[in-house]
C-alpha cells in the first residue's frame, strides 16, 4: 500500500466512522485538537487498522502520534510496501 | 406531593471531557426522601431544565462552590413562578448564608435524617429556614442512593462504553490537608458504612466505579476489608490515594482497582517510587498537582514539571491552589488580604484568584497553561488515556464496544 493508500483509508474511516466533515481532514490535520477524536475513537482506529490491515499495533511506538501523517508514515512503517 | 431536584451545571475547563460523569449527590439525597412522595431528577449537565414542570418542591443539589452562581439563578427562575425552593449539598454547607439568601429553605451537611424532616414540615406547611444536625448522621443508617432516577442508557454512556458510577464507602477524614474541606464537611473521624450495604450497592453499579471517598488511605485495615471484599465482584474502580504497601496494592489490584488519583506536592524520589510500585501491581497513576503554593517559585514550576515528565505518571492533573471557603487555605489567604477574586465561578482551581507569595498572579497562570502543555507535549493526554482503556480491555478480554 502507498502512503496516498493508507491516507485514503483513514481518510474515509474518520469521515464514515467519527463523522469527521471531509474538509477538515489534511496530512497536518491534528488528530485530537482539530479532528476532535477522543480517546475511545483513538482506540477504534487502532482496532480498524489491525483489522483491515491485519497488523498488530505496539502502543507504545505510537504515544506520540499527533497528525494524520503520523498515523500513515506509522502504518506505512510497519507494512511491506506490496500488501 | 411531587419533589424534583436538580442538578446544576458549572463552568467546564477548556479540553475537558466532553461527557458528564452521573451525580451522586443528588440521588443520595433523593434516597432519603421519604416514600409515598414522587422523587424526579434533572441533571442540567445532561439534559434541559422545564421551569414549568408540574412540581410542588423544586431541591437544588450543589456540590462546587462554582455550580452555585448558577444555582442560585435556577431558583431565582424558579421562584419567580411560585415554586418553593429548597438548597442542599456540599457547596451549600461551604456557602450557608449565601444559599439561604436564595432559597425558602437550606438543609445544611448530610442529608439522612434532615431530608425527611424537611420534606415533613413543607407537606404540613411549617418548613423551616435551616436544616442542620447537632451531630453526624449515623452511617449505618444510610440509605442506598436512587441509581434508578437517573437514565444511565441515555445520558451517561459514552460511544457504546457505560460511564463510570459513583460509589460512597465511607466519610470524613482524619488528617486535615490545607488545601481540604472534608474535615469542615465530613468531620474529623472516618464513619464507614456497613460492608454488605455498600456491596448491595456496587453489585447495581456500572462495571467501572470511581470510589468517591476522600481518602481510603486514612485507614489500611479498612482498604484491606474493602478491597478483600471487592475481588470477584468483575469492577474495575478509580480512586483516590490509596496506601502505597506491596500487600495492599496486590489486594487492591485483585479488587480491580483500574487507577489511583496520587497528590505530588513537591521533587522527591519517595514519589517515583511509589509509583513504580503502582505499575508494578498493575495499577495506573493519576498526578494530581497543586501549583501556586507559598514556596513555589517559578523556577522550582519548571523544574517541578521537568521532574514529572521522568516518573512516568499515566496521567496529570494540574491545578492552581484556590482558597475554597471552610479550608486552611482560605482562613490563612483571607487573613493576609491575599484574595482578589471572589467570583465562585472562577473557583474551579483553573485560574488564579489569589496573590501567589513568589509571583504575579498573571506569572501563576501562565505557568498553569504551560504545565499542561509540557506534560502532554510529546504523548497526547488522549492517548495516555486509550492506553488506560486498553488495560481495561485486556484485563476483562473486553472488545471495543464499536469494534
Ligand atoms: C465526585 C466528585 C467530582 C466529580 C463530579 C461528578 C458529578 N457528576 O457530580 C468531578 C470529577 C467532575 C469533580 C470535579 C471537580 N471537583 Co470534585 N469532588 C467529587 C467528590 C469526590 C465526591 C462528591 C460526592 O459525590 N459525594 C458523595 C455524596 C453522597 O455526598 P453529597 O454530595 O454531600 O450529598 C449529600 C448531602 O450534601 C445532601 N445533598 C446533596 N444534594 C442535595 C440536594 C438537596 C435539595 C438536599 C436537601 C440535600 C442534598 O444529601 C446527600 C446525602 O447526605 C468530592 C469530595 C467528596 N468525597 O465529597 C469532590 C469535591 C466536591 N470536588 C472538589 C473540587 C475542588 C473539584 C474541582 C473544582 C477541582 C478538581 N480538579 O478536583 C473539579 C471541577 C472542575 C471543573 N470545572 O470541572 C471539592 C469542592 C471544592 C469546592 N468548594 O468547590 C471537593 C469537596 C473535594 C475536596 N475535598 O476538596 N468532582
Ligand atoms: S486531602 Fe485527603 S487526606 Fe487530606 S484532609 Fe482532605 S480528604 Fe483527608
Amino acid at each position: 500500500m502507498t502512503q496516498e493508500e493508507i491516507y485514503e483509508m483513514i481518510k474515509y474511516y474518520f469521515v464514515e466512522q467519527f463523522e469527521v466533515p471531509q474538509e477538515k481532514i489534511s496530512f497536518s490535520a491534528k488528530l485530537f485538537e482539530e479532528l476532535g477524536l477522543d480517546s475511545i475513537d483513538a482506540l477504534d482506529m487502532i482496532g480498524m487498522l489491525e483489522e483491515k490491515l491485519n497488523i498488530e499495533i505496539d502502543e507504545e511506538k505510537i504515544k506520540n502520534i499527533r497528525t494524520v501523517k503520523d498515523v500513515v508514515d506509522y502504518v506505512s512503517s510497519i507494512i511491506p510496501a506490496s500488501a | 406531593m411531587r419533589f424534583h431536584l436538580i442538578y446544576p451545571t458549572w463552568p467546564k475547563l477548556s479540553g475537558q471531557t466532553p461527557f458528564n460523569l452521573p451525580p451522586l449527590g443528588v440521588i443520595q439525597a433523593a434516597a432519603n426522601v421519604p416514600a409515598g412522595v414522587e422523587v424526579s431528577v434533572t441533571d442540567e449537565n445532561v439534559q434541559p431544565i422545564d421551569f414549568d414542570r408540574d412540581a410542588d418542591l423544586i431541591g437544588i443539589s450543589m456540590m462546587l462552590s462554582s455550580q452555585t452562581p448558577n444555582g442560585y439563578e435556577i431558583a431565582r427562575k424558579f421562584k419567580a413562578r411560585g415554586k418553593t425552593v429548597v438548597m442542599g449539598g456540599l457547596a451549600v454547607a461551604l456557602h450557608e448564608q449565601e444559599a439561604a439568601a436564595h432559597a425558602d429553605a437550606i438543609v445544611v451537611g448530610e442529608g439522612e435524617g434532615l431530608i425527611p424532616q424537611m420534606v415533613e414540615d413543607f407537606t404540613r406547611g411549617r418548613m423551616k429556614k435551616v436544616y442542620r444536625h447537632e451531630a453526624f448522621p449515623d452511617i449505618s443508617a444510610v440509605p442506598l442512593p436512587r441509581r434508578d432516577l437517573l437514565d444511565k442508557q441515555q445520558f451517561y454512556t459514552h460511544k457504546g462504553w457505560e460511564l463510570v458510577d459513583l460509589v460512597e464507602t465511607s466519610r470524613g477524614c482524619r488528617f486535615n490537608c490545607a488545601p481540604c474541606c472534608t474535615p469542615f464537611l465530613g468531620g474529623r473521624v472516618h464513619r464507614i458504612k456497613p460492608m454488605d450495604r455498600v456491596l448491595e450497592d456496587v453489585a447495581r453499579c456500572s462495571p467501572y466505579l470511581f470510589i468517591v471517598d476522600n481518602s481510603l488511605e486514612q485507614n489500611l485495615e479498612y482498604q484491606k476489608t474493602l478491597f478483600r471484599a471487592l475481588k470477584g465482584m468483575g469492577k474495575r474502580w478509580v480512586s483516590h490515594p490509596i496506601s502505597t504497601d506491596a500487600e495492599l496494592l496486590k489486594l487492591a489490584r485483585e479488587a480491580g482497582c483500574w487507577y489511583v488519583y496520587h497528590a505530588i506536592y513537591t521533587i522527591s524520589d519517595k514519589i517515583r517510587d511509589r509509583i513504580k510500585l503502582c505499575h508494578d501491581h498493575g495499577i495506573g497513576v493519576e498526578g494530581t498537582i497543586l501549583l501556586g503554593l507559598d514556596d513555589h517559585t517559578e523556577d522550582f514550576i519548571k523544574r517541578f514539571i521537568d521532574f514529572l515528565l521522568t516518573v512516568d505518571l499515566d496521567l496529570a492533573e494540574f491545578t492552581i491552589l484556590t482558597p475554597f471557603p471552610h479550608t486552611q487555605y482560605w482562613e490563612q489567604l483571607e487573613s493576609e488580604k491575599r484574595i482578589f477574586d471572589r467570583d465562585w465561578n472562577h473557583y474551579n482551581a483553573a485560574n488564579v484568584v489569589f496573590r501567589p507569595r513568589n509571583m504575579s498572579p498573571e506569572t501563576l497562570q501562565k505557568l498553569y497553561h504551560l504545565a499542561w502543555e509540557q506534560f502532554y507535549a510529546k504523548e497526547s493526554q488522549t492517548l495516555r488515556m486509550s492506553k488506560l482503556i486498553l488495560d481495561v480491555l485486556r484485563s476483562s478480554q473486553k472488545k471495543r464496544p464499536r469494534a
